[in-house]
């Protein structure tokens, strides 16, 4: 029993000053108001703290969640309030927390309003202060502390900003023109939806210098007169053209006269040809301070304008040759070249001006020589002529070819044309050889020589220079070609038969080159013959005498042969035979003893026969001895 | 082959199964709360001021997911623990037990109970409930000194108080021992009763400091020396001597401080049983509020 009294008395000592203390901990100082046992159930039920009970307070935040609006009508957000305001951690705690990295970390689009462009720069108090809350009276009727909360702002640009139209474009929002990106120029605004489309040099001009400030000090954008150019330009003729600058100026420029727009013809100098197309301060002449003069422009003479690049050579009427086409352009029929020191003639007169008179080529023309306006087709080979190969040597103005160059004029080169050389045509001598063939003969083309052109002079004169050699080289021993050929015909030839070792005689004299020396092609091979009988003449007594009068085994036909003819005998027949002709026998002819057979081939037989009586003269007659 | 010998606590089986029982439940209670200690250690060391940003507040704070399984596991261990209070008093449930036995889990509850509670308080005390906390610190201590005085008073296996006859009977027949087997003669006796016996005319709380000085061993040297007073004893003799002399000089001792023992323990439960009400009631009142204030067994 004693103990129990203890143990009250110990627990009425504590829990009388110990009831206050019931709180976990001291409440923020938002919430220092609610301290003390009486005012748990403020915040706190069955269920522990509920946003019910939160709300129960807070009413400005609970109309906005209900109206579905700002942070805390997230989805995310319909947890305990004191998941992100924790409560009983004292006096100085704060009820928001930001997250680690604090408050500039806050996702703003959370709140239904991003921060977007200039926005996602600015400080938090920028925006939220409590000027700038629309409903304070609501707002701090429902215990919101104004200069706490970030509630009240609206999301219109007026909530914010001051309106620098004074409202001249009510009811329309900002972000119609506007956006949050820059103020100007406005990105959404475009001129040209209006009564005035901007174009050509109005585009950049700036705003204010069309519209200007109105009583309250903004520019005034409705009402601005645009009717006439004159509601915002002076006019610097002075009233002198009209009225209507549109007849002859566009919004391209005030110098930029549209040619569409101001009609020249209606003047007395309409404009034709590339008069039109030349800008009218190029005729028109500026004055320090009144712009292009455009009355009084003299124009009676071309000179008025243009410089006379003849130096009045050619008289002061350009019209006689020229037109508006162009300075260039000559009129056809219309100039006549003998007026000038080179008269059109032949060739010349067909062709055309620009041909000769290119632009950029210098004045006047010089055309002194050929070459002043041709190109040496030679290539400079003539150049080392006497006459410094000029071209009217060879050639006339009636045409390049045929050249004026005949075999009397040939008979003073190298190489008079005599012979079947007259017959020839000249490029089958002078052919058309790369510029490289030329320099190995000396030339030196000038620079812009074509890459061809005809071969005129050679190293030599020689034959070789144009002909080829078809004996192959064979008869350099001879001597050159004239040594047997002559330029009258190429199958005449003359030479000593004798220089060769092989003199000829008898029939042989009168047998044709070629019988001797056949060659391929038509031509003839002339060396390296044989002189033995059998390198010409086949053995019609098939070989019997090769080895009784032979040498080398090949017939020597001159035993029994002479050259004169085949037919012309010479046989010592005592001396190279075992029967010598005696009496009668000598006078026998040949054949009487020595027949002919046929059998199967003809031929005579010298050989085998019987030196019998009989073997002549009887019945085994021309048989072979047994 | 498994002995069973029966006595006042049960068989020696029986008792080693609570042995085993007991320890495992001190392993897995203990090794509970340092578990819970090293996984929370960052949300404990954080300052109180900036605990409510740390990630694990809504799981540690005394009401979070976890803090508050820990207060009521507390509250429970707490509470079975006064079972021990019931045995010990109510005559019908004796049978139920040693009484040995309820004070060891009386203790283990007595211990992982206010451990679970200062999870739950996630070492942040404060209000009304500091009262409560405190009182519960109050108590474990006096609990833990309490048992230290349990021990010194002799007891039975059973846990049962003994009489002073019984430890007088005890300490004679400790006497006659030395007499018969060591040839201890009353001279001897007389050292022996000297060295044993607390100062006299001391107070209780020096009686106290002399009771730490003895399980320190700060007087063993005195009780060696009456020993080897004896002479003529072979080594082995001489040690088992020295045995005898100790339990005869704690049998002595505990006879001399029979009284102060049994005033000390009557203070004791003064101060242990008013402390355990205290915290009872403010325990009551704390779940109470929590209940009201939505901490309650269904939430969160």
């Amino acid at each position: 029993m004693r103990r129990a009294l203890l143990a009250c008395a110990l627990l009425l000592a504590c829990a009388g000053g110990a009831w206050a203390q019931i709180s976990p901990g001291p409440l923020s100082r938002f919430h220092q108001s609610l301290e003390g046992a009486r005012n748990c159930r403020s915040c706190h039920g069955p269920r522990g703290v509920t946003r019910e009970l939160c709300l129960t307070c807070h009413t400005a935040l609970a109309r906005r969640i209900e109206a579905g609006k700002g942070l805390h009508a997230r989805e995310e957000y319909r947890v305990g309030c004191e998941r992100c305001h924790v409560e009983h951690q004292g006096r100085a705690f704060e009820l928001v927390f930001w997250g680690k990295e604090g408050r500039a970390s806050f996702d703003h689009a959370q709140t239904g309003f991003p921060l977007q462009g200039r926005h996602a720069a600015l400080g938090c108090e920028s925006c939220h202060g409590a000027r700038r809350i629309r409903d304070r009276a609501g707002l701090a009727g429902g215990g919101v502390n104004l200069a706490r909360t970030f509630m009240g702002l609206g999301a219109a640009c007026s909530s914010c900003h001051a309106d620098p139209h004074k409202g001249q474009f009510a009811p329309r929002a900002c972000t119609d023109c506007h956006d949050v990106e820059r103020w100007k120029p406005p990105a959404g605004f475009d001129h040209g939806k209006t009564a005035f489309p901007l174009t050509g040099a109005h585009e950049p001009v700036a705003c204010a210098s069309c519209h200007k400030p109105g009583p309250d000090g903004s520019l005034r954008f409705k009402g601005t007169p645009h009717q006439t150019c004159a509601s915002c330009h002076r006019d610097p003729h002075g009233g002198r053209l009209g009225a209507s600058c549109a007849s002859c100026h566009g919004t391209a420029g005030w110098h930029r006269i549209d040619p569409g727009r101001f009609d020249h013809g209606k003047t007395r100098f309409p404009l034709t040809g590339r008069h039109e197309k030349v800008a009218c301060a190029g005729c028109h002449a500026r004055t320090p301070g009144a712009g292009m003069k455009f009355q009084g422009t003299p124009f009676q003479t071309c000179a008025s304008c243009h410089k006379d690049p003849h130096a009045g050579r050619l008289g002061t009427s350009c019209a006689g040759c020229h037109t508006t086409a162009g300075f260039e352009r000559i009129q056809p029929g219309q100039f006549d070249h003998d007026r000038t020191g080179f008269p059109l003639r032949g060739e010349h007169v067909e062709v055309k001006c620009d041909s000769c008179h290119r632009p950029g080529r210098p004045r006047p023309l010089k055309h002194a020589r050929c070459t002043d306006c041709h190109q040496d087709r030679h290539a400079g080979q003539l150049a080392g002529r006497a006459d410094g190969g000029r071209c009217e040597s060879c050639h006339d103005v009636t045409g390049f070819k045929p050249p004026r160059f005949t075999p009397d004029d040939h008979a003073r080169t190298r190489l008079p044309l005599t012979g079947a050389h007259l017959a020839v045509a000249c490029d089958a001598c002078h052919r058309e050889v790369p510029l490289e063939r030329l320099r190995s003969v000396g030339v030196r083309p000038p620079a812009g020589s074509p890459p061809r052109t005809e071969q005129l002079r050679f190293a030599s004169s020689a034959c070789s220079g144009c002909h080829d050699d078809p004996h192959g080289g064979r008869t350099a021993r001879y001597g050159a070609c004239e040594t047997c050929h002559a330029a009258t015909a190429w199958a005449t030839v003359r030479f000593d038969h004798a220089r060769t070792g092989f003199p000829l005689a008898g029939a042989h004299v009168r047998a044709p080159c070629r019988a001797c020396h056949p060659g391929e092609g038509g031509t003839l091979a002339p060396a390296g013959r044989p002189t033995s009988c059998s390198g010409c003449h086949r053995d019609p007594h098939a070989g019997p005498f090769a080895r009784r009068f032979g040498r080398d085994g090949r017939t020597d036909c001159a035993v029994c042969h002479e050259p004169t003819s085949w037919e012309s005998m010479r046989f010592d027949h005592d001396r190279r035979t075992s029967f010598p002709l005696q009496g009668a026998h000598r006078s026998v002819p040949c054949a009487q003893c020595h027949l002919r057979e046929e059998e199967g081939r003809r031929m005579i037989r010298y050989s085998g026969l019987g030196r019998t009586c009989s073997a002549c003269h009887g019945a085994d007659r021309g048989k072979p001895s047994r | 082959m498994a002995t069973s010998v029966r006595g006042a606590g049960g068989t020696a089986r029986d008792r080693g199964l609570f042995r085993f029982v007991l320890a495992l439940l001190y392993v897995v209670g203990l090794g509970s709360v340092a578990y819970f200690l090293a996984t929370g250690a960052a949300y404990y060391l954080t300052p109180i001021q900036e605990r409510a940003r740390d990630p694990l507040y809504w799981t540690l704070k005394p009401g979070g997911t976890l803090g508050l399984r820990f207060g009521m596991a507390g509250l429970l261990m707490m509470t079975v623990m006064h079972l021990y209070s019931v045995r010990k008093r109510l005559r019908p449930l004796r049978k139920l037990g040693a009484l040995r036995k309820w004070l060891d889990l009386h203790i283990l509850m007595g211990i992982l109970g206010p451990l679970f509670v200062v999870l739950h308080s996630s070492f942040k005390v404060g209000g009304l409930v500091a009262i409560s906390f405190w009182s519960m610190v109050a108590v474990a201590l006096s609990g833990v000194f309490g048992r230290y005085l349990y021990l010194k008073i002799p007891r039975a296996r059973s846990g049962e108080e003994l009489t002073l006859a019984d430890v007088e009977k005890a300490d004679g027949e400790m006497t006659q021992r030395l007499r018969d087997e060591f040839g201890a003669d009353p001279a001897f006796l007389e050292k022996l009763d000297r060295a044993a016996s607390p100062p006299e005319s001391a107070g209780l709380l020096r009686l106290l400091v002399w009771l730490v000085a003895e399980d320190l061993g700060l007087h063993r040297g005195a009780l060696l020396a009456v020993a080897r007073s004896l002479p003529g004893l072979p080594p082995d003799l001489a040690r088992e001597l020295m045995g005898v002399v100790r339990q005869k000089a704690v049998l002595r001792r505990r006879i001399l401080l029979w009284g102060a023992l049994h005033r000390i323990f009557h203070h004791w439960h003064v101060v242990h049983r008013p402390f355990a009400v205290v915290m009872y009631l403010f325990v009551l009142v704390h779940v109470a509020v929590a209940t009201m204030t939505g901490y309650g067994l269904g939430w969160p």
